[in-house]
């Protein structure tokens, strides 16, 4: 597999194969967080596309002081959180009211959503009801498996930040499936 | 969060999970969930797609940027003219026409150079250089 510095090095001399292959290599990674953070199939692969056309214009800057993917994701939250600003999506933190969860919890019917085996699907939808700065440190650690210090450098958070939104992040999850499982058992 | 929270995120993270009891459970069904990747897949042709529109934006780029020395050098051409014209207090007349009259096969034979070699640049030069 060629190394990230000779494929920067060839983009930046004009080959569109090379091009090619860095989108090949790091569209899941864009995918799975322009994803998380946008909601319409339509949206997510132009903001992807504007990911890399982006990619693509910058290359030149990109100093090789962390891994191409961080340098690429960086990017990719940045075009994502701007994406929601102008669409004037709330960025606020977690929401501790009880609300957050009615819908998943009280409004739905547990019994049918059991027998679909939907547990996972409700904590997934749940996932989506996060502010967006939690879903990334959420996707970045738990499926591009990024480290605290490779997350911070993407989202400009201190690493204990990072750390501490993991947890509170994973805890509210787990009070919410316990309490969604805590109804199934009274049924 | 309490350190019992902390303690059973920790040990999932490091993958080696010993605890037991409902928070263990359910906290295993929001890891299992957590791994699962989003839905949403980029069409496969997405970079094939993307190095196109690349390409096509740098041969947009690159007739902007050769109008852009074309009008300049025209625009340069006109001022030279001009300051020329005034230096030199040059009085345009027909007199230049008449004296290409007497050679109109000189005349011919310069015009059709001058073609033969902008359509080689084109047909031939132009095709070699994008190789």
């Amino acid at each position: 597999m060629i190394d990230d510095r000779a494929l920067v090095s060839r983009i930046m001399s004009g080959d569109k194969q090379a091009f090619r292959l860095l989108i090949k290599q790091h569209e899941r990674l864009v995918a799975h967080m322009v994803s998380r953070l946008v909601d319409r199939n339509e949206d997510r692969e132009e903001l992807c596309q504007d990911v890399f056309l982006k990619v693509y214009e910058k290359i030149s800057l990109f100093s090789f002081q962390s891994k191409l993917s961080t340098w690429i994701a960086t990017i990719a939250y940045r075009m994502g959180i701007n994406h929601l600003r102008k669409k004037k999506i709330e960025l606020s933190d977690i929401p501790e009211e009880e609300s957050f969860t009615s819908h998943f919890v009280s409004d739905s019917d547990p019994q049918e959503s059991m027998e679909n085996n939907e547990i996972e699907t409700m904590t997934l939808k749940l996932i989506d009801q996060l502010p967006p700065h939690y879903k990334t440190i959420l996707t970045l650690y738990h499926i591009d498996q990024m480290n605290y210090a490779e997350i911070g450098e993407v989202t400009g958070m201190p690493e204990g930040t990072v750390k501490n939104y993991l947890f509170r992040a994973r805890n509210l999850l787990k009070e919410k499936v316990k309490k969604y499982l805590g109804k199934e058992q009274l049924l | 969060m309490n350190d019992k929270d902390e303690d059973l995120q920790q040990q999932f993270d490091r993958g080696d999970f010993h605890a037991e009891g409902i928070e263990a459970q359910v906290y295993q069904k929001v890891f299992d969930a957590l791994k699962r990747e989003p839905e949403f897949t980029l069409p496969v042709d997405f970079a094939d797609r993307l190095v196109t529109l690349v390409e096509e934006k740098e041969r947009v780029r690159e007739i902007s940027r050769d109008n852009f020395w074309l009008g300049l050098g025209l625009f340069s051409m006109v001022i030279t003219l001009i300051v020329a014209f005034a230096l030199t207090e040059f009085k345009l007349s027909v007199g230049i026409f008449q004296f290409f009259s007497g050679y109109p096969g000189l005349v011919s034979f310069g015009t059709a150079f001058i073609l033969l070699l902008n359509w080689i640049d084109k047909k031939i030069i132009r095709k070699i250089e994008a190789f």
